[in-house]
Order: structure tokens, then C-alpha cells, then sequence
């Protein structure tokens, strides 16, 4: 199994937004997370919008976002099967089998309820590789960029250490009437 | 851990890049990883000004939604320099200072933003420390990832 990694959170600042936001409201809220590819199971890439801060002091009054863009850079990786969680209309997304970059458009967002893009991928890099998640909206001054750095070889740890479990073959009895000198 | 910032020439509109020592931005606190039990914390950056005078200055701390400021923790406090700004209201996690119109930030001068807040749940954020000034062509920003363990 690939090594779990938490999401990281983010609150999108409100000088981004080209209204000027009601003192009271909450501005949208942004999830992302790496996970290097173990094996044969592939890593991802995921970004979770949640709308407006639901449910959170101060959620009342925003904007909501339209003319959606989400974009995941993964470079020197191939990405498998994107998916976005729960099904938007007029949404487009970037074929499977691009290299490097998916991109999604859709025009509104779901009720304010949270909108998750998946990007599975897969490489043979194993140096340090950049993502990058940009969400651009109309309502967007500009483009909000999530960068996170992602170590593709493991850091080896005492646990990871295979120890054989087998026992090792006895040494076979050297033949008789051979030294030792005689064998060097 | 202090991280230093430095406010690359190319932020500045044409003709007002300071010259010969950039700008500063000083990110002081909290530490990168804290646990969720330990208390208030401060989110706190230095402005340092080392090039040219910088006017209509805007400092911003934004944290996440998790990471409420309590309330008058903020300095500096509004005055006749700067005034305050928590957003949003009920539950801010945002703090934005700005500069008075009479005054300005001459080179060789600093500033430190701060506020105290609860750490919240456990989890990674990423904290943003922005800076502009009408020196400056667009928000200058820096990031800080920090762990609530």
C-alpha cells in the first residue's frame, strides 16, 4: 500500500476575489494531496474545493464560483483514469493517457457542496518532482496555485529493511584430505 | 524556524524596484509543526523595507479556517499608522493591516505582523503571508506549510 498522506488545507485569501467580500463571509476552502505511486498500485494527485467554508462561522454571503478550471500539473508522470466526485454537468476533462497535465472545465459548481478531482498516475521518475493545482474561476482575480514537492523515492527506514527469513544453506563439509592451505 | 523572503525585483512596477537591496518578507512563527493541545500560537512575518519608501502598504496573514485568531491578540493594533482588519467576522482567520495614507515605510525601517490563534484540528495547512504596497505590481506572496499533530 502506498504511504497515506494527510491533506493539506487552504484557504483561499480574499484579495483573490474581484467582489469585494462581505466582512461575515468565509472564502472558499482548497484540500490537495501527493501520494507517490507503490509498486504496482499508481499515486495520486486529489484537490478538493469545498465551496464557500459550509458549515464554518462566517459562511454566509460569498460567492459562489462559476466557469470552474482545475488543472493538475504532474510533470514526468503519466496519468491514468481522472475522475471528479459527484458527477458535474458540462464538464471536461483532459483524455486518458495524458502526460503530464489534466485540466477540468465546468460551469458551476455543486450546490456548495464539495467537488473532489482525482488524478491517479504513474511514473519511473525518482527524483523530486513539483505538482501543481490551479483553480481558476470567473469570479477569480487570478489563478490560485497549490504547489507541493513530492520525494518519488522512499525514504528507507529500519522497518523497511527486509529481514530473511530463511536459513541460510550449511556450508558444504570440504572434502577430505584438502587444506585449508591447499583450497586457497 | 525563520524563513526569509526575498521580494524579487520583477514584483515591482517599472521604474520602482529598489535599488541596491530588495525588500524583505520575514516569516517569524509559528513553528512548522505544533500540536493541537498546546495552546495559542502566533502566526507573525516581518516586513523588512531596504530599498525605496513603500506607500498604501497592505499586510495580510491568511490561515484556514481552522486556525480562529483570538480576538485583540492582533500588533500592531489599529492606531494612527495602521488600521486592523479580522475577517471574516465571527470566526476570522484572516488579518489584514493597512497603511495609513499619511504615512509611509521608509527604507531601513521594518514592521512585525502578528496574531495568536487556537491550532486547531489535526491536520497539514498552508498559511500565506502577503504583502502589497503601490510599489509593487501585483499581492507578493509566501507560503508557510505548517503541521498540527
Amino acid at each position: 500500500m502506498p504511504k497515506k498522506k494527510k491533506l493539506t488545507g487552504f484557504n483561499i485569501p480574499r484579495y483573490y476575489y474581484k467582489v469585494p467580500l462581505p466582512p461575515s463571509a468565509a472564502t472558499d476552502y482548497l484540500e490537495f494531496e501527493v501520494v507517490r505511486p507503490l509498486g504496482l498500485t499508481p499515486g495520486h494527485a486529489t484537490l478538493i474545493l469545498d465551496p464557500q467554508s459550509r458549515g464554518k462561522p462566517g459562511a454566509k454571503g460569498g460567492v459562489s464560483l462559476t466557469n470552474v478550471e482545475i488543472t493538475v500539473n504532474a510533470p514526468g508522470c503519466t496519468i491514468k483514469q481522472p475522475k471528479v466526485t459527484p458527477a458535474l454537468s458540462g464538464l471536461t476533462m483532459s483524455p486518458k493517457g495524458t502526460k503530464g497535465c489534466c485540466t477540468w472545465h465546468h460551469h458551476k459548481g455543486a450546490k456548495a457542496n464539495k467537488i473532489t478531482y482525482h488524478v491517479p498516475f504513474s511514473t519511473s521518475r525518482k527524483d523530486t518532482l513539483r505538482f501543481e493545482f490551479i483553480v481558476r474561476a470567473n469570479e477569480l482575480i487570478r489563478p490560485v496555485r497549490l504547489q507541493t514537492d513530492l520525494r518519488m523515492t522512499a525514504q528507507v527506514t529500519p522497518e523497511t529493511i527486509s529481514v530473511p527469513r530463511t536459513r541460510t544453506a550449511k556450508a558444504k563439509p570440504k572434502p577430505a584430505g584438502k587444506s585449508a592451505e591447499a583450497s586457497a | 524556524m525563520v524563513v526569509i523572503y526575498t521580494i524579487p525585483s520583477s514584483s515591482y512596477n517599472p521604474g520602482m524596484e529598489p535599488d541596491p537591496t530588495l525588500d524583505e518578507v520575514e516569516i517569524l512563527g509559528p513553528p512548522t509543526t505544533f500540536a493541537s493541545s498546546s495552546g495559542s500560537k502566533t502566526a507573525n512575518f516581518k516586513l523588512k523595507v531596504n530599498g525605496s519608501t513603500l506607500n498604501k502598504v497592505k499586510a495580510r496573514i491568511t490561515m484556514t479556517r481552522a486556525q480562529p485568531i483570538t480576538a485583540g491578540s492582533q500588533s500592531p493594533a489599529s492606531n494612527a499608522v495602521w488600521t486592523y482588519i479580522g475577517t471574516p467576522t465571527g470566526g476570522a482567520y484572516e488579518a489584514e493591516w493597512d497603511l495609513a495614507a499619511t504615512q509611509v515605510m521608509a527604507p531601513s525601517s521594518h514592521q512585525e505582523f502578528a496574531v495568536n490563534f487556537s491550532p486547531g484540528p489535526v491536520g497539514l495547512y498552508r498559511f500565506t503571508y502577503s504583502v502589497w504596497a503601490e510599489e509593487l505590481s501585483s499581492v507578493v506572496e509566501t507560503y508557510q506549510d505548517v503541521n498540527v499533530t
